[in-house]
């Protein structure tokens, strides 16, 4: 069934191949239909845990190489809701790209792509994860740059990472594979066996630990791999940018959370004398900081960004932050919590960036200082962007706000004053450049050039719509979400929260959703009343008001200088300077790159020598190699 | 079947070559279809006797009827059958390109040629007699470094001297190590010599083997020997890379595989210790070097044909690096990555071909937009990328991953050998997407340079085939498996060979 699912996936990517550029709206619509099917077929696969299909490849030596797809609690609910957000994203993209001058036939890619998404959710043993991870990657790099020379080299940060991670992955994989206390490829039994052999060999655990988590915060931004989501998905396509942000960062928190956690889970029950910290190993509270860490630094750079699609990838970073930290929490909670985070970030962000989406297909900008007043040209627009705002801050009655509100349970009630603090932090930050982003780009001055700017086409504001509906939904009835959850987490080992549709029962305190979201809009609509009773407001030119009447045009200004989301947050810049100009992570990897660089030239100038010089190098090497040989 | 007629592998092409300037008088183009069929005659003849001894397991040829250890013997095994038959092959589909090549002065003189290199190439993987090899290695370099020189650019001429004087210190070296040989073991068969090897005087047999290594390394294209591949390859034609890179290093890497597993390693355990020199850690320190120097240098180069050459130089590292690791799984993904860079690399020499006469220019720089030209020959090139890469569901993909489990498996100090390795890897990746990622920018390239059919024949074959391997690569499997087999049973060879000697 599984493998049926891929197979139709590389076979709708060779007919939308085949289709062609001319056809580009029947590609298009062809893969959203297409993906409905895949997202059907998904819902009919509820309930089949366990089952597995095996496909042999070939063997040769000791090695047998096959595929293993299977069904797994939590891979099921990664796979459908990943489904869902990207049809959603394609519905999107089908007026988007059928306006677009070229579009560069990522549509195939862009199948292959969501045919790896399922096939590393339903892997069951680590070759085949490892082959799904491969595909998405170079199919995900062609995407975000196809043929742009800007998105190449902001294609690159994501993908030197991603594939540095893919192989410290792969080290890791034979590495478990060659000890012989394990020596298996399953992914299920590999945790258990390397639990077990905790207590004999750390030192082996812990590295094999580090390099599967090295991969999977490479995939995720985790620090110190966060620069890449602002490059990338700052430069990839409009449409691409919800699905890598949504979709793609995610997976490695899907590892994380198929192996990582389940492990030190594992690890905590079969190991006496494991290092502990608050009741956690004190591996997991390492990897806790480090998503603490991100979070915060997350929040910093969203909040100095003026351009509108990096702050919310910085946003995506610190989000993912969260997620990190309450996983790594192990507590029943914490893992709850970071899973419903996932989900949740995976649905407002998506919206938000389709939002951006929309407001760059109409205007062609993505610098905050150019925009404003978008508000009333484009009221849906607006209103995605504002709810997924709000659910972003974690305000209630969004979604965002029950999956913050249960990490924080969890930090809570598992004693971490440090870490809640680092998350409250980020979390407040987030205001800054959340409304700061809605006042720039919504609210405010509309430009002159602005005037004639339309809402987008109605198929576009369908997914927004539906976006709008699931944040709402969802936060007021976070148990639809929540009761898949319990069942993953319940596969870990971990006793799930009490929950029912609309109540949440955590540790500390409870919550009725339904009540929260009915207090909240009741405020709102009555908020709203006051808002049509108040008196009209007039329209001041924003130059006349800062220039008393002077002609501006004799000193060179215009309105984009006074508009205030220009250097909003300079002073905030100006405090953390010094830090930045010392620590900042970019420069190393720049660094990195320029001596790769320099370090290959100067090699290859060894080739350049004459014919005297390379016998030199001949002889002389020989030499060495015989004395080195000898005496070693 | 009688093995003995296996010789005409060897005889028909030399017999032809002699007669290449009777045909010549007739005309100059039809010595390239003398030579191209000659090699096809040679694919088909050495795919028949390859799925013979797959059947029949290994037999020898009896030259002169003299008995081996006194005459001189082809030994015919899976391994050296298989690795034949890839050569004639790659060359096969490499010739098309030559085929349609400009006509030159000296269409003729390059024919006998490359008849001659592909010739000697099958020769080496065939031959059971050391002194035999080292004949074949002569006429291999040379008639490779007429071969670079005929381009007559200067670039040609400074990359075909300095592989001739690199050439000839490694022959002069194979030559000295075989006269110790001699002078020592009195014999030149390989299996006699495979079968008295440890009865040398450790120290005496190190040097023989440091030298010998020294020699071929230069054909294996190894640093610190390989010196000669960068300009010779950037001032060869574009069909003498592909067989530069596809037949001479595949045929130098069989010599390392053959010499170093059954020859002079100790058969069933391939450990290879002798004297005090750990054979095995030599290699692997000579591979990793070679393959970090190989894909750092490709990363720094502009120019597509130097990249390539870097980069086959790095191949040849990482299949080094398996002959040193030596354990079963390693020889099994050192094998089947050879065979895979074989065609892989050239199928990206071939695709070179036409784009670089589309563009007007070897540099990578320049061939932005050429996906929006021709996009089939911008997917072939992918492809062949891909396949070299290891991307999943391209042939290079399981190799690598063989690869990588052999030499974690190997365990030790081995990590920092497969860190290198992916280091390295990583770099390279990151150069071939770079030029893909050039291939598809959105750019208008003016040219009326109209790409032969025989052009995409080749590309279109050798794409296939990457493309299946990566897709089933049982088929090759079976084959690699035997010839795994065949190359580490010691005593198996020395009984085929010399009879019941046990």
């Amino acid at each position: 069934m599984i493998s049926n699912i891929l197979l139709y996936t590389m076979i709708a990517a060779v007919i939308s191949f085949a289709l062609g550029q001319k056809l580009k709206a029947v590609r298009w619509s062809f893969s959203a239909l297409f993906l409905g099917y895949v997202g059907f077929q998904l819902y009919g696969l509820y309930g089949q845990w366990g089952m597995v299909e095996t496909h042999n490849i070939f063997s040769l030596g000791s090695i047998n190489f096959s595929l293993n797809f299977g069904i797994t609690k939590l891979g099921w609910f990664f796979a459908f809701f990943t489904t869902i957000i990207n049809i959603m994203i394609w519905i999107f993209s089908i007026v988007k790209n059928m306006n677009e001058k070229e579009e560069r036939g990522i549509n195939f890619l862009w199948i292959l792509l969501a045919g790896s998404n399922l096939a590393i959710f339903f892997s069951v043993d680590w070759i085949t994860f490892f082959i799904a991870w491969e595909i998405m990657t170079w199919t995900s790099f062609f995407i975000i740059t196809p043929g742009w020379k800007n998105s190449f080299k902001a294609a690159n940060w994501y993908f030197i990472l991603s594939m540095f991670g893919a192989y410290a992955m792969l080290v890791g994989i034979w590495w478990l594979y060659a000890t012989p206390a394990i020596h298996t490829l399953n992914i299920a039994s590999s945790i258990a066996l390397l639990a077990k052999l905790s207590i004999t060999a750390p030192g082996t655990v812990g590295i094999i630990i580090a390099l599967f988590v090295l991969s999977f915060f490479a995939k995720s931004a985790v620090f110190p791999f966060h620069p890449w989501p602002a490059e990338a998905h700052a430069e990839a396509p409009d449409d691409f940018s919800p699905y890598l942000s949504g979709i793609m960062i995610k997976y490695g928190l899907y590892g994380i959370l198929l192996f990582i956690v389940p492990l030190f889970i594992q690890i905590m029950k079969v190991n006496p004398n494991i290092a502990m910290v608050n009741g956690i190993p004190v591996y997991s509270y390492i990897l806790a900081w480090f998503g603490a860490i991100t979070a915060v630094l997350g929040t910093y750079l969203a909040i100095v960004s003026n351009d509108m699609k990096k702050l919310a990838a910085y946003s995506t970073v610190s989000n993912i932050g969260y997620a990190v930290t309450s996983m790594f929490i192990l507590s029943s909670a914490g893992v709850t919590g970071g899973l419903f985070h996932v989900v949740n970030h995976a649905v407002f962000k998506s919206a938000i960036f389709l939002s951006l989406g929309a407001v760059k297909f109409r205007t062609h900008e993505r610098e905050m200082h150019k925009l404003g007043g978008l508000a009333t040209k484009m009221p849906i627009t607006f209103l995605t962007f504002l709810l997924g705002i709000i659910a972003a801050a974690g305000i209630p009655p969004l979604n965002g706000y029950a999956s913050k509100w249960i990490i924080y349970q969890a930090l809570l009630s598992g004693h971490f004053p440090f870490l809640t603090t680092m998350i409250f932090l980020a979390s407040t930050g987030a205001f800054l450049y959340l409304f700061r982003a809605l006042h720039s780009i919504f609210l405010g001055q509309l430009p002159r050039k602005f005037n004639n700017v339309k809402e987008v086409p109605f198929l576009m504001q369908i997914p927004m719509i539906l976006g709008i509906l699931s944040m709402l939904g969802i936060g007021y009835a976070p148990g639809i979400v929540l009761k898949p959850i319990g069942l993953a987490v319940k596969a870990m080992g971990l006793t799930p929260m009490t929950v029912e549709n609309t109540l949440m029962v955590g540790k500390l305190s409870s919550i009725n959703t339904a009540v929260v979201s009915s207090t909240f809009i009741g405020a709102f609509f009555f908020a709203f009343a006051f808002y049509l009773i108040g008196k009209k407001r007039h329209h001041v030119e924003p130059l006349d008001n800062y220039t008393a009447g002077q002609d501006p045009e004799e000193f060179g200004l215009t309105p984009e200088l006074y508009h205030f989301a220009l250097k909003f947050y300079e002073p905030v810049k100006n405090i953390f300077r010094p830090i930045e100009e010392k620590l900042n992570i970019k420069n190393y990897y720049r660094a990195l790159v320029r001596n790769a660089n320099s370090f290959g030239a100067t090699l290859s100038e060894m080739f350049k020598l004459s014919g005297a010089g390379s016998s030199m190098i001949f002889v002389l090497g020989l030499v060495v190699i015989i004395l080195a040989g000898w005496m070693l | 079947m009688k093995s003995n007629y296996a010789v005409l592998l060897i005889a028909i092409p030399l017999l032809v070559a002699f007669l290449q300037p009777l045909f010549s008088l007739i005309n100059k183009r039809l010595t390239k279809w003398v030579t191209f069929l000659t090699i096809g005659f040679n694919f088909i003849y050495s795919l028949k006797l390859l799925n013979y001894v797959m059947a029949n397991g290994a037999q020898i040829a009896i030259i002169g009827n003299w008995k081996p250890p006194f005459g001189i013997n082809l030994y015919l095994s899976p391994f050296s059958m298989l690795f034949a038959t890839i050569i004639y092959f790659v060359a096969l589909i490499v010739l098309l390109v030559y085929l349609i090549d400009k006509p030159t002065e000296v269409d003729d003189r390059m024919s006998i040629a490359t008849l001659l290199m592909v010739m000697a190439s099958g020769a080496i993987t065939l031959t059971g007699d050391i002194f035999n090899m080292f004949v074949f290695v002569e006429i291999l370099s040379i008639s490779t470094v007429i071969l670079i020189s005929f381009n007559n650019k200067g670039i040609s001429f400074k990359g075909a001297f300095r592989y001739i004087v690199l050439a000839s210190l490694g022959s002069s070296m194979l030559l000295l190590a075989i006269g110790f040989i001699y002078g020592s073991l009195g014999t030149l068969n390989l299996a006699s010599i495979a079968y008295r090897f440890n009865l040398l005087n450790p120290v005496y047999a190190s040097v023989i083997v440091f030298l010998f290594m020294a020699g071929i390394m230069v054909e294996a294209e190894l640093f610190p020997f390989n010196a000669w591949v960068p300009e010779a390859y950037k001032g060869s034609k574009s069909y003498l890379n592909a067989l530069l890179s596809g037949v001479v290093g595949t045929t130098g890497i069989y010599v390392l595989f053959r010499m170093f597993i059954t020859i002079f390693g100790s058969g069933q355990n391939h450990i290879q210790v002798i004297g005090s020199v750990n054979f095995n850690a030599v290699i692997i320190v000579i591979g990793v070097l070679t393959t970090l120097i190989g894909e750092f240098s490709a990363l720094s180069q502009k120019d597509i044909k130097k990249i390539l050459a870097f980069s086959s130089m790095a191949q040849m590292g990482i299949i080094a690096v398996t002959i040193g690791v030596a354990n079963m799984n390693s020889i099994n993904a050192g094998i089947f990555h050879l065979i895979n860079h074989a065609f892989s690399k050239s199928l990206l020499f071939i695709v070179a071909f036409p784009i670089i006469n589309i563009v007007g220019s070897a540099n990578i720089d320049k061939w932005e937009g050429l996906g929006r030209k021709n996009i089939f020959l911008a997917i072939a090139f992918a492809i062949g990328s891909f396949g070299l890469i290891g991307i999943p569901f391209f042939n290079g993909f399981w190799s690598k991953m063989m690869i990588v489990e052999s030499v974690v498996s190997a365990g030790g100090w081995m990590y920092l050998v497969i860190g290198t390795i992916l280091l390295s890897a990583l770099v390279e990746t990151f150069y071939f997407f770079r030029i893909i990622f050039k291939l598809f920018v959105d750019k208008k390239i003016e040219s009326t340079y109209s790409v032969h059919i025989f052009i995409y024949l080749a590309i279109l074959i050798l794409s296939i085939i990457v493309i299946y391997i990566g897709i089933k690569p049982s088929f090759l499997a079976t084959y690699i498996h035997k010839a795994a087999i065949d190359l580490v049973d010691k005593s198996h060879y020395i009984s085929t060979v010399l009879g019941v000697i046990k």
